[in-house]
């Protein structure tokens, strides 16, 4: 599975039922990654207004985001895109898909 | 004729306000639009050799899709269709160097409108500072409008002036659009549609939206997918014939498209960072205390601590500061009055100059809450504590912001109401508004205080050691809060059903407040506060001093006055007279109250108040206390005969009320009485100035009556069910 798929179901070249598949059962969710992990977001599975929000913010398929921590309860999420700096709740996450995950790296 | 109009777009946190200010110096006020309560400022700029231009600063917002009543108006703005709001001649829109792709996306769907717009870019002073450049003419280049690059504080607005002078000297900005991206894969005929249905509605005389189909019809179902194209004041019929089936696909598809666009006019515009910038790192030390999951969790605690220290200590002596000066004012004006015009001077010293001290003694309250709050707002921490808290508030289903005002209530309701501003929902906004009161105030305090020294200290320890008066106080605040959060939780579900407000937050970099716009926040609530909510405070303190005052009997004076002529002859100067004299009257001021209209009512009102333990001088004493929860002690020692000095350290009046009797004999306050008014002041309204404050920010009389309503009636079942069934249990 790559960005390519991931790619091809957003621009509904593919049955979304593949997409939402994928998303459920091979690909990463953005929620699941741990702090510091980095990955390269894929299409949402869902339209939402909270979804429609976060990609006017920039979270757009193959943009590079960095899991920067959780907050103290365990939810919401910061992470860190285009040089800023967001907090989504983990379930409006969960419509994200992630590839090129590398957990834990060192800082740049 | 009349100065050219601008107006100030931009995503919040990104130097919009700051450049407002240097463009406007002194000049700008705070206006709402009609039926609208967003407020917006505006300010005359001087552009040089006599030239102005009127500005406009409209809410922040990151898209031309609005979320919030906030960004729904800065849309409405944009696209010429706020009532009353000028015809722009030009749209200023301001983006954040730090974080340009993100301020882009705007500008991408500005440009895709015809719109007469100049870029500004703020913040380079930031990207200059980390040894960066900022190439504001490639940027132009590349986006085909105007671009100027100036620092976000101080002074730094002398080129902007100077070309905004050159661009209107030169006739009008050109109303030039962009293509909207090509889009593979969608329909667009659907889109056109819901365009060219947007594009009628939004015709105004001398515009026309004709050509821009597409991109009004993308606008369209940008709104669509985020559920705002209500929010624009649209006939409801346009509304259904401007929907756009499949929004959601469309809505991607353009995003991304309008992402690359961004790409390509960002691309080398800032300079690129070596390492690690400084006010990146800056921010990620902080935010690695702050945010850090023990240590972030006891920081804002403190904060909040230290809020709530001001609130309720730091401004008592400014408060007790404005009693004192009331006092001495009302003393040298009384003194104005010659004795023949005993009505008018009460009216000046006991309404007007009581009704301004009403009003004014909120203003240090006020000044200390925002003034904490501009400075962790512009900081950048309230929106960390936001995200902390959000987990525990989204329990309740209150938004994360629902905290500082909701926490600001144990000081006072009034500024706590003015600080919901910083809710973005509506619903939210009023469900907090509507609980706030229920959160036990410090005006509640001397009636508590009053009642457990009165009823309880003499009571026994409850198991030997506990004070029973500290359970009671204990009590009454948990009961508060829990009052507060359910009903909350009940008005979520009911009359403001809503969903948990969602949360997409930005957590801007940690920048230093700037002390001259503190201030004029500072400034611009006190004064919003002085000027609308204090009009009705002043009414309504009048109205009561009539109540008390009317009807007067005359008879009544002449014998106080026979009375005080006897005492002057029989007794010598001294103490023993001034007693005398401070003994008639108290005696004439008792019965006065007791023959006039409020006293009068209080009577009246006992059969109702009797169920709940409360006789005729409590029904005057709730009566009086509209003016202040407070208040309710000094007129129980005015109708006690103990003049109005009495306050709730007094030891007379508790004597004066432990003594009481009813008409079978028993004492009036026993434990039972004490703890149904205990209950009945946790719940009532009880305050006209919340009354006022809610009047102002929710923009009607609606909400405030429905909040006035709802309390009384549960503040008065709630003491009914503790005296009736505290009867029943055998309890006296």
């Amino acid at each position: 599975m790559g960005l390519a798929a991931a790619r091809a179901a957003w621009y509904g070249e593919t049955e979304n039922h593949y997409h939402l598949f994928l998303l459920t059962f091979v690909m990463r969710t953005l929620d699941t990654l741990p702090a510091r992990a980095r990955a390269i977001v894929a299409a949402p599975a869902t339209s939402t207004p909270v979804v429609a929000r976060l990609l006017e913010l920039g979270l757009t398929p193959g943009t590079a985001v960095e899991v920067v921590r959780r907050a103290p309860f365990g939810d919401p999420i910061e992470i860190s895109l285009r040089g800023t700096r967001l907090c989504l709740r983990r379930a409006d996450a969960a419509a994200f898909g992630v590839v090129d995950v590398s957990e834990g790296g060192a800082r740049p | 004729m009349s100065a050219p109009v601008a107006l100030l777009v931009g995503n919040p946190n990104s130097g919009k306000t700051s450049l407002f200010n240097g463009l406007t110096g002194l000049s700008a006020k705070v206006g709402n639009y009609p039926g609208i309560t967003v407020e917006h400022r505006e300010g005359s700029c001087d552009l040089g050799d006599g030239h102005r231009l009127t500005l406009i600063d409209l809410p922040g917002t990151y898209s031309l899709a609005p979320r919030s009543d906030d960004e729904a108006v800065a849309v409405r703005g944009v696209l010429g269709v706020l009532p009353d709001a000028p015809k722009p001649d030009l749209i200023l829109c301001v983006v954040d160097a730090t974080a340009l792709e993100r301020n882009l996306y705007l500008v991408a769907q500005l440009r895709e409108l015809p719109l007469p717009l100049v870029v500004c870019v703020t913040m380079t002073d930031t990207i200059l500072a980390d040894g960066r450049s900022v190439d504001a003419a490639l940027l132009e280049r590349r986006l085909g409008v105007p671009v100027v690059a100036t620092p976000a504080v101080r002074g730094g607005v002398a080129a902007l002036r100077a070309r905004l002078q050159a661009l209107l000297a030169d006739g009008r900005p050109r109303r030039l659009a962009l293509n909207p991206p090509a889009l593979p894969g969608i329909n667009t005929s659907a889109v056109d549609d819901a365009g060219r249905v947007l594009g009628d509605a939004l015709a105004r005389p001398g515009s026309s939206w004709a050509g821009h189909e597409r991109a009004l019809g993308l606008l369209a179902a940008s709104m669509c997918a985020s559920g705002g194209l209500d929010k624009l004041g649209l006939p409801a019929e346009v509304v259904t014939r401007a929907h756009v089936t499949d929004a959601g696909r469309v809505v991607r598809a353009v995003t991304e498209a309008r992402y690359a666009r961004v790409g390509e006019w960002a691309a080398g515009v800032i300079g690129e960072a070596v390492g690690e910038t400084r006010s990146a790192r800056l921010t990620r030390r902080l935010d690695a205390v702050a945010l850090h999951p023990v240590l972030g969790s006891v920081i804002l605690v403190g904060v909040f601590l230290v809020l709530f220290q001001a609130l309720f200590s730091w401004s008592t002596p400014m408060v007790d500061g404005i009693d004192a000066a009331m006092g001495w004012l009302g003393g040298r004006l009384g003194g104005l009055f010659p004795e023949s015009l005993p009505l008018l001077r009460s009216l000046v010293v006991n309404g007007v100059v009581a009704g301004v001290g009403n009003v004014i003694v909120f203003v240090p309250q006020i000044a200390v809450l925002f003034l904490f709050l501009s400075i962790l707002e512009d900081t950048g921490y309230l929106a960390r504590a936001a995200f902390i808290l959000d987990r525990l508030m989204a329990a309740i289903g209150l938004h994360g912001r629902a905290f500082v005002p909701m926490l600001s209530g144990f000081a006072c309701a009034v500024p706590a109401i003015m600080a919901t501003r910083t809710i973005e929902t509506t619903k939210d906004r009023i469900v907090t508004i509507l609980v706030t009161p229920l959160i036990s105030c410090s005006a509640r305090l001397p009636v508590y205080a009053l009642m457990i020294a009165t009823v309880f200290s003499t009571q026994p320890p409850v198991f030997g050691v506990i004070a029973p008066g500290a359970l009671v106080m204990v009590g009454m605040y948990s009961l508060s809060v829990a009052a507060a959060l359910v009903g909350a939780a009940i008005l979520k579900r009911t009359v403001l059903k809503s969903p948990t407000p969602p949360l997409v937050l930005e957590l801007p970099p940690y920048r230093v407040p700037h002390a001259g716009q503190v201030a004029r926040a500072v400034l611009s609530r006190v004064r919003i506060f002085l000027t609308e909510a204090g009009t009705i405070i002043l009414a309504i303190t009048v109205v009561l001093w009539a109540l008390f005052t009317f009807p007067r009997d005359a008879e009544l004076s002449q014998t106080a006055e026979a009375a005080r002529r006897a005492v002057e002859v029989t007794t010598a100067p001294g103490e023993e007279r001034d007693a005398e004299l401070a003994k008639i009257d108290a005696r004439t001021a008792r019965l006065q109250v007791e023959q006039s209209i409020a006293g009068r009512l209080g009577h009246a009102l006992e059969p109702a108040l009797e169920p709940l333990g409360f006789d005729w001088k409590l029904g005057v004493g709730i009566i009086a206390s509209f003016a202040a929860r407070e208040v309710l002690v000094s007129t129980l020692g005015l109708v006690y005969g103990l003049g109005d000095t009495a306050d709730e350290q007094s030891l007379s009046l508790r004597e004066a009320m432990r003594a009481d009797r009813r008409a079978d004999g028993a004492p009036v306050y026993t434990p039972l009485t004490g703890l149904s008014l205990l209950v009945f002041f946790v719940f009532a309204m009880q305050c006209m100035s919340t009354v006022a404050a809610v009047k102002r920010e929710t923009g009607g009389w609606r909400w405030p009556l429905f909040q006035l309503a709802a309390m009384s009636v549960l503040a008065y079942l709630a003491s009914l069910a503790v005296f009736q069934v505290g009867k029943l249990l055998g309890f006296s």
